[in-house]
């Protein structure tokens, strides 16, 4: 059992709810259990063990710093999450303005 | 108590609160519960020294609740209705566990926690500060050294509110411009 | 005036004392962006949080000075134009496209690290327009769905 291991686990239970829910909300939150996930696991693999944080402060000697890289990149994408989750809940209103409902299987069923 | 052991914690702490978030009946609780598993990232963030992200976190959280509860204030479910039955969900579960026991071994590949691999951030780390002027790295990286990323990532969020601004766009606007 | 809109007089009164130390945290988070913590996205999101609050507290239509949808509109864009714009200037000097031109300046200044503050400004007026933005759509559809389902 390592770190590496539970934040997989914390991606398949999200994957788990995308997979298995009917609701949308359900589907929604579980695309946004995945995206921490993934945020989780790239942090995890760039720390080191003892080291401070990737800024300078006046009058310290640079110390031993984790890796400034993959935490630039997750900022990126946290916001980019922001922006997937806001396209999502407007698609949702708009099935429930046409059909009514939330429920993925009725919708389904008044398709056909 | 040493930062793994924390970490450990935490981790494990979110996957129960994904699973209750998941679970539970009542849409407004899970939304609640997903804002907890979201907290509880912010504050692994903190112990994996990444204050930027931690703070970044933390209002994404609550802007995201925000939104879900807009979505669930104008539609009029609150409860989910239907369930599964008991069959396919133990074959769903099993299903999973198979995928994690399976991809397990592709871990060991990985360098081992606490000692990464930094070939390129060893440069940004010793010249960033003289060659950008930035005393915070991360903010190096995102606008100089990879600006052309941040370029893209900008990019993806204005299509993406251009696209929730084309869903969601109101019958009357598009009255008047047929006028 | 405006009484029966939004919440009630506590929330009024308590919002009119902290709705601008909420802004005024965002602005610092936005100019301290390359010597602390933050920077423009988490400045976009705190002064967009601020907007929302206002917006909560009061109600629509009220007097509370909110971006509306199309000045919101308007600010995104600019944003996105400002940081393409400060990277066509430093094409225009015969440089790479986004290279930081400006003067480095002393590291822990306020006023140094080139063009790095500048895009953190660029970035936080899309950010914030953008989610205020999305916001006020999604605030409206629900009151438009609801006239349909009863017209």
């Amino acid at each position: 059992m390592n770190l590496y291991i539970l934040s997989f686990a914390l991606f398949l239970v999200g994957l788990y709810g995308v997979l298995t829910k009917r609701n949308i909300v359900k589907v929604i939150i579980g695309a946004a259990i995945m995206g921490y996930a993934v945020n989780l696991f790239l942090i995890l693999v760039a720390y080191r063990s003892g080291a401070t944080f990737p800024i300078l402060l006046p009058g310290q000697e640079q110390q031993i710093m984790v890796d400034p890289l993959p935490q630039a990149l997750v900022l990126t994408s946290i916001v980019i999450e922001l922006g997937v989750t806001a396209v999502l809940v407007a698609l949702a209103v708009k099935i429930y303005a046409k059909y009514g409902t939330l429920d993925l299987r009725k919708i389904r069923r008044l398709k056909e | 108590m040493p930062v793994e052991g924390w970490l450990y914690f935490l981790t494990i702490f979110m996957i129960f609160a994904s699973i209750v978030a998941l679970e539970m009946k009542d849409l407004l609780s899970s939304i609640i519960s997903v804002g907890m598993v979201g907290l509880a990232v912010a504050v692994a963030f903190l112990f994996l020294q990444a204050p930027d992200l931690a703070l970044v976190q933390f209002v994404y959280e609550i802007i995201t609740i925000v939104i879900l509860i807009l979505l669930l204030k104008s539609t009029a479910e609150r409860f989910e209705k239907e369930r599964e039955g008991k069959f396919s969900f133990v074959v769903k579960v099993l299903f999973i566990i198979a995928v994690l026991i399976a991809v397990t071994p592709l871990f060991s590949v990985l360098p081992s926690f606490g000692e990464p691999h930094m070939h390129v951030a060893e440069r940004y780390l010793q010249e960033g500060a003289r060659e950008t002027g930035a005393a915070n790295l991360v903010a190096a990286i995102i606008l100089d050294y990879r600006a052309y990323d941040t370029l893209g990532e900008v990019t993806v969020l204005f299509v993406a509110i251009l696209a929730v601004t084309t869903l969601l766009r109101r019958k009357p606007r598009k009255v008047k411009s047929d006028e | 005036m405006n009484e029966k809109q939004g919440m009630t007089l506590i929330v009024k009164t308590i919002t009119r004392f902290t709705v601008w130390l909420i802004m005024l945290y965002g602005i610092f988070l936005i100019v301290h962006g390359h010597l602390t913590p933050g920077g423009g996205f988490v400045g976009g999101l705190v002064i967009a949080l601020s907007f929302i609050h206002l917006t909560l507290a009061f109600g629509k239509g009220s007097h509370a000075k909110v971006p509306s949808e199309g000045a919101s509109h308007v600010l995104e864009a600019a944003g996105v134009l400002m940081y393409i714009g400060i990277g066509i200037v430093a094409l225009i000097a015969g440089l790479p496209f986004l290279l930081n031109f400006l003067g480095k300046g002393n590291l822990f200044d306020l006023f140094s690290a080139g063009t790095i503050p500048l895009l953190n400004i660029a970035i936080a007026m899309k950010v914030s327009a953008g989610i205020f933005l999305a916001y006020l759509l999604l605030t409206h559809i629900g009151r438009i769905s609801q006239e349909e389902d009863e017209g």
